[in-house]
């Protein structure tokens, strides 16, 4: 399902130059869920931006479905991360001004889908979530566990193939990151999805089907 | 439907940041504003209206120059020693009218109240469609004759006459009298070649004037269609150079126009040589537009420019949802095109208001001593042209923040990095 090829990235300012990720090779198989440890600054974002197409590696190659994308135009690599990726991110990431539903709908404003079909996906997703009754709030007004559980369900609601998990428990309480985790599992389990995690959290590791580690932008284990 | 959704979109994105919704809309809402009086002041000028229902087959001559030498110049409206010329030989005309302004003092017991006037031709009353409300207009005979008759306004008419018609009655003019023969409606000070408010036989006052080729008349030239035009010109401008060969040598005659009725808006009161017709015409309205788009254009440039940051890790969470760079450009000029169409139409609204509200200011012409009846006349072009002009601000003032924005890499967004 993905596979990176003696992947490198380096952030050069005029000064400095910063080796990000040093030679990766990973392959992550359909319908895997796998964690990415490490300590901060090792590269498991930097792992997740480029595996989810929002970056270049600066070196090597990266597949996903046996295509590399990330020589391809803007349009096309926006279609594949708005139909194969999900994203789920640390601080959530959700868009102030819009309500939960509104949130959720996001990625589907950006494929043919019409507005009756949108807010079925939509509705489905959110009571996926258990967040049905909160569906016109807006973020503001939600705590920290339900805005990753939009966050999620914006992440799921084009039925993508891959979940990329930046520490999505990483700024909640144990009760709801034990939520979050349940939802990640159901979802690997119920619709196959192929989730990377990166986690700090040994206990959520362990839940995942296979851990890797980063060291220093290197693979260690 | 995606687009009730983007809509929906902008103004809750507009609603987030209420003094950037506030600044936008505003100004927009001013420029609109200034744009539509000037286009409402222009549209009255230029467009056909009663009694002037015929002013878009109508050119006219106002104005002419006589130059003696290098350092002698005089420029005035049209002299009796021209109108042979420029009247008869015209032969592409339909119908040619000779007028000039006047003015119309009343006596009355509270004092005297001082009123336009024009003298005019029978032919005018063909050029201009006027509804009479009694009487009829002077007829040929009587204009030979030279008849001290006179058609009224409405409003001369009360004055004068109260609720009864004047027509059949006398008043005096100057210190003589006149009979009225005609009532007719008040018509708008903005239609500038018709409006008095008493016109009486030019006839009476020609034969005192000079013969000289400089006075104080106009000629309206009314053409089957606009397709004469150029047939008219050409017919005056040979006009003018037979006159030139029977000048002395070192004078020479310019006779400005004649012009239509957009080009005797734009004409102005500088040397009528230096003025380049339609051509200076559009220049002219270029301009004002580039003035009146520039100043918007780059405040909505500076509100959207310093909304970059805040809106970064929304357009990165776009993007990382499947939004393309042009997809962004796209959402957000629309979204700038939403602010600028509000603010259009809090200016057009405005703008209404203010051309009843203001219209003495907005129409009064600056020769006309007493504030006269204006009908404001709102052109749908006027209204149409505005919605134009709101989407191209909206394009031209979004185009480059848009674009600026599209290009943040999502990763770097994201993180909290510049691009």
């Amino acid at each position: 399902m993905i596979q990176l090829h003696d992947v490198t990235k380096i952030y050069r300012t005029r000064s400095v130059e910063t080796v990000a990720l040093d030679s990766i090779n990973l392959t992550v198989d359909k319908g895997e869920f796998i964690s990415v440890m490490g300590p901060s600054g090792c590269g498991k974002s930097t792992l997740l931006n480029i595996v989810g197409l929002l970056d270049n590696p600066s070196k090597g190659l990266v597949t996903i479905d046996g295509k590399q994308w990330d020589k391809q135009s803007d349009k096309v690599i926006a279609q594949v991360r708005n139909r194969t990726i999900g994203f789920i991110f640390q601080s959530f990431h959700l868009i102030n001004a819009l309500s939960v539903t509104d949130n959720v709908e996001v990625p589907l404003l950006y494929r043919n889908v019409g507005s009756k079909e949108r807010k079925r996906l939509v509705a489905e997703a959110i009571e996926r979530v258990g967040l049905s009754h909160r569906a016109k709030h807006f973020p503001a007004e939600l705590s920290g566990g339900q805005c990753q559980r939009v966050a999620i369900a914006r992440a799921i609601v084009g039925n993508p193939q891959i979940i990329l998990a930046d520490e999505p428990t990483g700024n909640l309480d144990s009760r709801n990151g034990a939520e979050v985790m349940n939802i990640l599992n159901s979802l690997n389990a119920d619709m196959g999805a192929t989730i990377v995690m990166v986690t700090h959290d040994e206990n959520l590791a362990e839940k995942t089907g296979r851990t890797i580690r980063f060291f220093d932008g290197r693979q260690v284990q | 439907m995606k687009w009730i959704t983007y809509t929906k979109l902008a103004l809750k994105t507009l609603w987030s940041n209420k003094f950037f919704a506030f600044m936008s809309v505003v100004g927009v809402a001013v420029t609109i504003l200034l744009l539509m009086l000037a286009s409402i002041q222009w549209d009255n000028a230029i467009s056909p209206k009663a009694p002037e229902v015929n002013l878009d087959r109508t050119l006219i001559v106002k104005r002419v120059k006589l130059e003696r030498g290098n350092d002698n110049t005089w420029m005035s409206g049209v002299g009796r020693g021209l109108i042979g010329f420029i009247t008869d030989s015209i032969k592409s005309a339909q119908t040619v009218s000779v007028f000039m302004s006047s003015e119309l003092n009343i006596t009355m017991d509270q004092g005297t109240s001082q009123h336009s006037a024009l003298m005019v031709d029978p032919n005018f009353w063909q050029i201009h469609q006027f509804e009479f409300i009694d009487g009829r207009p002077f007829t040929q005979p009587e204009y030979d004759a030279k008849a001290q008759v006179v058609v009224i306004n409405q409003n001369v008419n009360r004055i004068l006459f109260g609720e009864e018609s004047g027509v059949g009655k006398t008043m005096v003019i100057r210190g003589q009298v006149y009979t009225v023969i005609g009532v007719v409606a008040d018509i708008s000070i903005t239609c500038h070649n018709a409006y008095a408010e008493a016109w009486a036989p030019l006839s009476l006052v020609m034969q005192r004037m000079n013969a000289d080729y400089l006075g104080s008349l106009s000629v309206l030239y009314l053409a089957k269609s606009k397709a004469d035009f150029s047939a008219i010109k050409s017919e005056v401008k040979e006009a003018e150079r037979k006159i030139n060969t029977t000048l002395e040598k070192d004078m020479r005659l310019f006779i400005a126009g004649p012009d239509t009725s957009l080009e005797a808006y734009f004409r102005g009161y500088g040397d009528p040589e230096e003025f380049n017709g339609a051509v200076d015409a559009w220049i002219d309205i270029i301009i004002r537009l580039l003035i009146l788009m520039i100043i918007p254009t780059i405040n909505l440039i500076a509100l959207n420019l310093t909304r970059i940051d805040e809106r970064k890790e929304e357009i990165a969470v776009r993007k990382s949802f499947g939004a393309s760079r042009w997809v962004i450009v796209r959402q957000l000029l629309y979204e700038n095109i939403v602010v600028c169409f509000i603010g259009g139409v809090i200016g057009l609204l405005v703008s209404i208001w203010c051309a009843y509200a203001f219209s003495e200011l907005l129409f009064e012409p600056s020769w006309n001593q007493s504030f006269g009846h204006v009908d404001v006349h709102f052109s749908p072009y006027v209204f149409i042209g505005s919605l134009v002009f709101v989407f191209i601000l909206g394009i031209l003032s979004g185009i480059v923040p848009a674009y600026k924005t599209a290009k943040l890499s999502p990763a770097l967004a994201l993180k909290g990095g510049e691009q």
